[in-house]
């Protein structure tokens, strides 16, 4: 069973009288354990293909299946419940709350969860160490009292608490430097080596390359689609 | 999310812009204040005037002339002189009636010593002081055999008393009413103001000396009456009206040229007019609470639009349309609620000040506090409705890419 399939799926706008193609008749799986990379220049449909995946966005044509679900007859309410419980979500920019400890950015899924109070923030603490953060040291900060990197590791602590099937990043590590850039990942490879499956999004080469499986897009269309020799391996930076 | 976290998300949104709270919660602060201080106002003016007409004396019947026209124009309730002592003497036969006293007024110099003053003469009968529920502080009413001689003795209202005489007794000293040596023998207990007239300021002297001595006319500018009992007021109404009517030898086809009111029309009139007086009151203060509305209505339109991608990031996370909805509802609501609370206290303190101004007891309506209570929750959640919406409506995708 695959975690993820997109059949046929194609997303269209309609931009002043003329149909624009942002993804066109993609076929394509996830597998649990896999890493990939979604990769192209701006504008190839990297980015809607991320919002596709994450059912943020829903396809023009085709179908998004999630464990066997398929999602395009499902209402608001259940993608959202299957966003909270199935997918966890990285952004470039974190999109952290701001003025919200640590703790509480990472306990939020788990409320709209309806999970307990006390149960939340034991597990939001569990997902900060797991990222490499002392939730004693750390939780009570405020995003802007974090570094970025700190900032994005307080957001994948936020994908995992739910323990979701699948990891979404977009452009993870696009506004960090090169150190936090290496530790973030660390962190993904990691995490993979326990078996979490990571869909990522970005443009450079470089980051890229620390995936399994990378999946070239130009045009709103799959150009290639191929496991990864030599793949670039760190080991995740001592917390 | 439980109610205690979207509470929490909600004041710490509204906390991030002090000021911009403050301002939206002050059109409803002034709604709501407005609202309580002018029916707390308003229900204390309201019941001192009704105590007060109540204390104008038990079974009372006003009997005034009509409205003189002249030239087709109307000069108003009271112009004509169409009460004469031949009423009087008529309404005096009728057992309904268990005392009638003519009063006519008349404006007088007053002077004692060296202190001058100006008040109202006004001239009864010994009855007025049964009549009008007249008590003194001092010294007697004057009597039926001095009413029949025309002496010169007068009681005096204590706002007059404290002008002429200060904290001296008056009872036993001479005045000079318009030249007049007048024995002052009583002083009214005070009584305080109706409406415009402060039945303090007069001094009431025998009829006939008046008609001897000040206005020359033996026509009563009103009629005071009181029925036997207070069970036989509309029978004792409708017989004073027909012994004038036949008085006055009016036909069937004419109108009365006189007019009868008693208490209870007086307390239907003046809560008629508090009624509307209220009424176009708390419409104004509804329109403050409109105006209120729409600046949260606005507020929470700009807020949406600048947590657009906040929203987006919550949906992202498992936020359901009815969470986003409940989230930017209590945030209006609060909003409203705050409001309504700041608005009740200084609503309630104003309406103190008011009182003390206007030397009434004020009592906050406890009736306007829920209603102002609702009415700003109502208003909170009613004009949070349209933003609360639009925010749940956003399309994740479209609110993450945002900028």
């Amino acid at each position: 069973m695959s975690l993820l399939k997109l059949e046929g799926v194609s997303k269209c706008y309609d931009m002043a009288g003329e149909v624009f193609y942002a993804v066109k008749d993609v076929h394509v799986s996830v597998e649990p354990g896999d890493f990939v990379a979604i990769m192209g220049p701006s504008g190839s449909g990297k980015s809607t293909m991320m919002h596709l995946m994450g059912l943020l966005d829903t396809p023009t044509t085709g179908e998004v299946w999630i464990e066997d679900i398929p999602t395009s007859k499902l209402l608001e309410r259940e993608l959202a419940m299957l966003r909270n419980q199935k997918i966890g979500f990285v952004f470039q920019s974190f999109n952290l709350l701001p003025r919200t400890s640590a703790l509480e950015n990472v306990a939020l899924p788990l409320w709209y969860a309806k999970v307990s109070d006390g149960e939340a923030l034991s597990r939001a603490a569990a997902a900060l160490r797991r990222v490499g953060l002392d939730p004693e040291a750390k939780g009570a900060n405020h995003p802007n009292q974090l570094s970025g990197g700190q900032q994005q590791r307080v957001a994948i602590a936020r994908a995992l608490v739910t323990a979701p099937s699948l990891i979404l990043a977009d452009e993870p590590t696009g506004n960090l430097d090169s150190k936090a850039t290496d530790d973030i990942l660390a962190l993904f490879q990691s995490l993979n080596d326990e078996g979490t499956t990571i869909v990522m999004v970005t443009h450079e080469e470089y980051v890229g390359k620390h995936a399994k499986r990378i999946i070239r897009f130009r045009d709103g269309r799959i150009e290639s689609d191929e496991q990864v020799e030599n793949r670039l391996r760190r080991m995740e930076v001592a917390q | 999310m439980n109610f205690t976290k979207v509470l929490r998300t909600a004041v710490k949104s509204l906390a991030l812009n002090p000021l911009r709270t403050f301002l939206t919660l002050l059109g409803i602060i002034i709604g709501v204040a407005a609202v309580i201080a002018l029916m707390s106002v308003g229900s204390a003016t309201t019941s001192s005037v009704t105590s007060r007409i109540q204390g104008l004396g038990t079974n009372l019947l006003v009997i005034s002339p009509g409205q003189s026209v002249q030239n087709g124009v109307s000069q108003g309730l009271g112009t004509a002189q169409s009460l004469t002592d031949k009423d009087v003497a008529a309404l005096q036969k009728l057992s309904v009636l268990s005392a009638v006293a003519p009063d006519q007024t008349s404006r007088a110099q007053v002077v004692y010593g060296s202190t001058n003053y100006q008040t109202v003469l006004e001239g009864s009968t010994p009855d007025l002081f049964s009549v009008r529920n007249l008590s003194l502080a001092a010294g007697r009413p004057f009597n039926l055999v001095e009413e029949q001689h025309a002496a010169n003795v007068a009681v005096i209202g204590s706002t007059v008393a404290q002008n002429i005489f200060g904290n001296q007794s008056p009872v036993g000293k001479t005045i000079w009413i318009n030249g007049l040596a007048f024995q002052v023998i009583g002083e009214l207990t005070t009584q305080g103001s109706s409406g415009a007239t402060n039945n303090d300021d007069r001094i009431i002297i025998p009829l006939t000396t008046l008609q001897n001595h000040f206005t020359g006319s033996t026509n009563p500018n009103v009629i005071y009456a009181s029925a036997a009992s207070g069970q036989d007021m509309t029978r004792a109404q409708q017989e004073v009206e027909l012994t004038l009517r036949q008085s006055h030898g009016l036909s069937y086809t004419q109108s009365d040229d006189f007019v009868i009111t008693n208490q209870s029309t007086l307390l239907d009139t003046l809560q008629g007019v508090t009624q509307t007086l209220q009424s176009f009151l708390g419409g104004i203060a509804g329109i403050s609470l409109l105006v209120g509305g729409i600046g949260i209505m606005n507020i929470m339109l700009v807020s949406v639009t600048e947590r657009t991608r906040e929203i987006g990031l919550r949906k992202a996370l498992g936020a359901t349309r009815s969470a986003v909805l409940k989230q930017f509802l209590v945030e209006s609501a609060l909003v409203g609620l705050l409001g309504g609370v700041i608005g009740i206290a200084v609503g309630a303190v104003t309406a103190s000040v008011l009182g003390r101004v206007m030397n009434t007891a004020v009592q906050v309506n406890v009736s306007a506090v829920w209603i102002a209570f609702v009415v700003s929750l109502v208003v909170g959640i009613g004009f949070g409705i349209y933003p609360a919406f639009r925010a749940a409506r956003l399309s994740p995708i479209n609110a993450l890419r945002y900028e």
